[in-house]
């Protein structure tokens, strides 16, 4: 007994630097097909290396925006600017309310925000978030404050994803170069991403269903609202417009209207606005989208600018008060 | 709890230590032990249904003693007879009350009857065809006089729930299992390591071929109306990977976990898939549930003994009723007669046994004519499989028909699974091939040189980790 329990121990240690070599080969080096469980893309869209590294420098800002790439898609910070609002968007790949909890802890006493924007797009409330800890992983250059988020997600992509960006950023101290340009997408300052106006194309109907909210995204959100009034900052939760044919394929719309205003109406919230109803009659499903739920330029144009006339940042009273 | 999940790793850690450092001078301590372990295991699921496999192991040890004191033949069938209906009951009540009722309900709609039926929520315990099939082994070898009955309840008990192969296998004969839960248990490493190996290799063939083959199939059958020729063919042929690294994966898996604590567990799969006829493939597949059928079903039948209509009739009987076993659905009594029509003609030309060796054997490659019988084998398989995986009749022949109306040989490139499965799968056939007249331990060992067979462990863990899908799905059989 004690030879094989040695034995197994040794052919563990042996397995277990061996598969280090394996993941950190597949993870550098791979081609994306042999990534299943490695999700390691350096240069992938989303612009989220950008978007961080800006963010450390970036310093007081009035609005800070949050979410998917709802978030970092449909509000265009230069239109923010346009208006006198100082705003950076802080919006990453499918981001859900964990990976949302843990950026505002981040970054809202560098950045200083009056007024925090989360865009709460339904189906980030329904998932369990690994693609967007993998994309923070890998491009956070921060894998070790992601620590917390990777056990608690308890998954084999997260574990391989984080031992790859650990190597990455603090075994070999690496860095990544993103380009401003990545396929249709640019980088503008601010966080915002354009992507190329297109429209979109036949696609599938998104399949009819209810969205069910998980429980662990529920209690990151409230969490993150509550971290947020003790911060003193004022919150807005906000649904950018999909296209009509998708939010109808929310089966149970009212139930997700109703859990947001619940936020407000207990204070944990300044207002929610979905912008589904409230942008109804503007947008145009086959021109203001580049697929069912993203806006194009053009949307983000008349979407930001329907969103700035609410004052909903109460920015231009405040300064008006402040003269 | 199932297999591939971390609970199952943290208790299989502690009975493993306890087993052999606590309970290891005792026997029936480690029966003790290993009955609360396998009740642990079971009750995981669903506590309730412990009752039922007490209760059945009960059963059968009262009935086993009784059969072996019954001084007429009489009282020995009286006993035998109330083993076999209380066990094929509970079967009956909890798999196929609901199909009973609603087939009689159509039947007699179809001559313009109406009846008033009605159907039960009943919830089919786990595992519950493979452990009633086990306990009645004991009473039949008893009844035959194989084997003389035992009167170590604990012992019976513990060969019953034993958790390893309690909820999916492999069912085994009494004959095989029982003594060794009466014989002291000794730690051998080489049975230890041989074990190791097999539950490396189950767990590559769940996680790395079954569970990412799985949502292909799933795509593609639940959706097959909108598929093309070639992708409804490429769906069939990876559900029977699918299928077969998924049912002999968990095979691997509990015929190992049995070897880490001491036991022998009979094999269950000899790769199959390159069999060269259907009876070859029936010697092949699910071993422990075909020769339970040809033992206490075909044989006593009469097997081929008595004429051709008994024969075709037999053979009938064996593979329907292994169909319905799977599961109270009529395409699954379909998958047994297809099986049948393809078994008779060997069986009536007498060449059921022609192959009962392994494909080109001592050789490393097969004769052109094997490797067309191998396909041919393979291709009737998975015509059946069509009806074993469809969700109902009418949708096996949908699909079937779909193969050859939209667009089988177009141009048109089908929608393919994930690109690493053209990887792994010539892989996994590889070292099924070169397995196949030893197995995974014969293979291994085979393999002289240190570092080379070393490499080989690291290279199934890596694909294990990096491709495997973990998910926690369970495994296809737990459902029969």
């Amino acid at each position: 007994m004690k030879r094989f329990i040695a034995k197994v121990s040794l052919f563990a240690f042996g397995s277990f630097l061996s598969y280090i070599v394996v993941l950190v080969v597949v993870g550098f080096y791979g081609p994306d097909y042999l990534k299943k469980n490695v999700q390691f893309h350096p240069i992938s869209f989303g612009h989220t290396h950008s978007r961080l590294s800006e963010a450390e420098t970036a310093g007081k800002v009035e609005v800070l925006i949050a979410g998917s790439s709802h978030a970092f898609r449909g509000y265009d910070t230069r239109i923010f600017n346009e208006h006198g609002i100082r705003a950076f968007n802080l919006g990453t790949i499918n981001q859900t309310p964990i990976q949302t909890q843990f950026l505002l802890e981040q970054y809202v006493a560098k950045l200083k925000p009056d007024v925090v924007i989360w865009d709460v797009w339904p189906n980030t409330f329904a998932i369990d978030g690994i693609e967007s800890l993998t994309d923070l992983l890998t491009k956070g250059g921060m894998p070790n404050q992601l620590t917390g988020l990777v056990m608690e997600a308890n998954s084999v992509v997260a574990y391989n994803t984080y031992v790859v960006s650990q190597i990455y950023w603090n075994v070999l101290n690496l860095d990544i170069t993103e380009t401003g340009k990545i396929g249709m997408d640019t980088y503008v300052k601010g966080g915002f991403v354009e992507r190329k106006l297109e429209f979109p194309k036949k696609t599938t109907p998104p399949a009819s269903g209810r969205k069910i909210f998980r429980e662990d995204q529920k209690i990151a959100f409230e969490t993150a609202l509550r971290y947020l009034n003790k911060e003193g900052v004022q919150i807005f939760l906000v649904q950018s417009p999909c296209t009509k044919r998708h939010w109808a394929s929310f089966e149970n719309s009212d139930e997700i209207d109703a859990f947001f205003s619940s936020f407000v109406e207990r204070g944990l919230a300044k207002g929610y606005l979905n912008y589904n109803y409230l942008a109804a009659s503007e947008m145009n499903d086959s021109l203001d989208f580049y697929d069912t739920h993203h806006l194009n330029q053009n949307g983000v144009k008349k979407f930001n600018k329907m969103l700035l006339q609410h004052d909903l940042v109460n920015v231009r009273e405040r300064k008006a008060a402040a003269r | 709890m199932i297999f591939n999940s971390f609970v199952f790793f943290v208790f299989f850690l502690v009975v493993f230590f306890g087993y052999w450092f606590v309970v290891n001078r005792n026997l029936r301590l480690q029966n003790v032990f290993l009955l609360v372990a396998s009740y642990v295991f079971y009750g995981w699921w669903d506590w309730r249904f412990l009752s039922l496999i007490a209760l059945s192991s009960l059963q059968d040890y009262y009935c086993g003693i009784k059969i072996g004191a019954a001084t007429t033949p009489g009282r020995r069938k009286a006993f035998l007879t109330l083993s076999i209906v209380t066990n094929l009951g509970f079967l009956a009540y909890f798999k196929y009350f609901n199909f009973f009722i609603e087939s009689f309900s159509e039947v007699l709609a179809s001559i313009g009857l109406q009846a008033n039926t009605y159907s039960l929520q009943i919830i089919l315990p786990v595992g519950i065809s493979f452990y009633t099939f086990q306990t009645m082994s004991y009473s039949i070898d008893v009844y035959r006089g194989q084997m003389k009955p035992t009167k170590d309840l604990l012992a019976f008990l513990a060969y019953v729930s034993f958790f390893p192969q309690l909820v999916a296998g492999p069912i085994e004969r009494a004959i095989n299992l029982l003594p060794q839960f009466t014989r002291k248990r000794v730690f051998n490493y080489l049975q230890a390591t041989d074990g190791l190996r097999l539950i490396l290799w189950g767990f590559f063939k769940k996680l790395v071929i079954a569970d990412n083959c799985a949502p292909y199939v799933n795509e593609i059958f639940n959706a097959y109306g909108e598929a093309s020729g070639a992708e409804l063919v490429l769906a069939v042929i990876l559900f029977a990977f699918q299928i077969y690294g998924d049912f002999s994966g968990y095979s691997d898996i509990a015929i190992g976990t049995g070897k880490l604590l001491g036991f022998e567990l009979m094999t269950n799969f000899r790769t199959p898939y390159f069999s060269r006829d259907i009876a070859e493939f029936w010697r092949r597949w699910h071993i422990s549930l075909s020769t339970w059928f040809r033992d206490y079903l075909y044989f006593p039948l009469g097997g081929s003994r008595n004429g051709i209509a008994m024969t075709i009739r037999n053979t009938f009987i064996i593979f329907i009723v292994s169909g319905l076993w799977h599961g109270a659905n009529w395409t699954f009594i379909i998958w047994g007669g297809l099986n049948a029509l393809y078994f008779l003609p060997l069986v009536l030309l007498k060449k059921n046994r022609n192959n009962l060796g392994t494909v080109a054997e001592g050789k490393l490659l097969p004769k052109p004519g094997e490797v067309f019988q191998i396909a041919m084998t393979f291709a009737l398989t998975c015509f059946a499989w069509i009806f074993f995986r469809s969700e109902t009749v009418a949708d096996a022949f949908h699909y079937i028909g779909r193969i050859f109306t939209s667009d089988l040989l177009g141009t048109g490139a089908p929608t393919l699974p994930n690109k690493f499965m053209l990887l792994v799968l010539p892989l996994f056939l590889l070292v099924e091939w070169l397995s196949r007249e030893s197995g995974i331990n014969g293979l291994a060992k085979s393999i002289q040189v240190n570092p080379v067979r070393y490499g080989f462990y690291f290279l199934l863990l890596s694909m294990i980790g990096i491709f495997g899908a973990f998910k926690q799905t369970e495994f296809i059989y737990f459902q029969f």
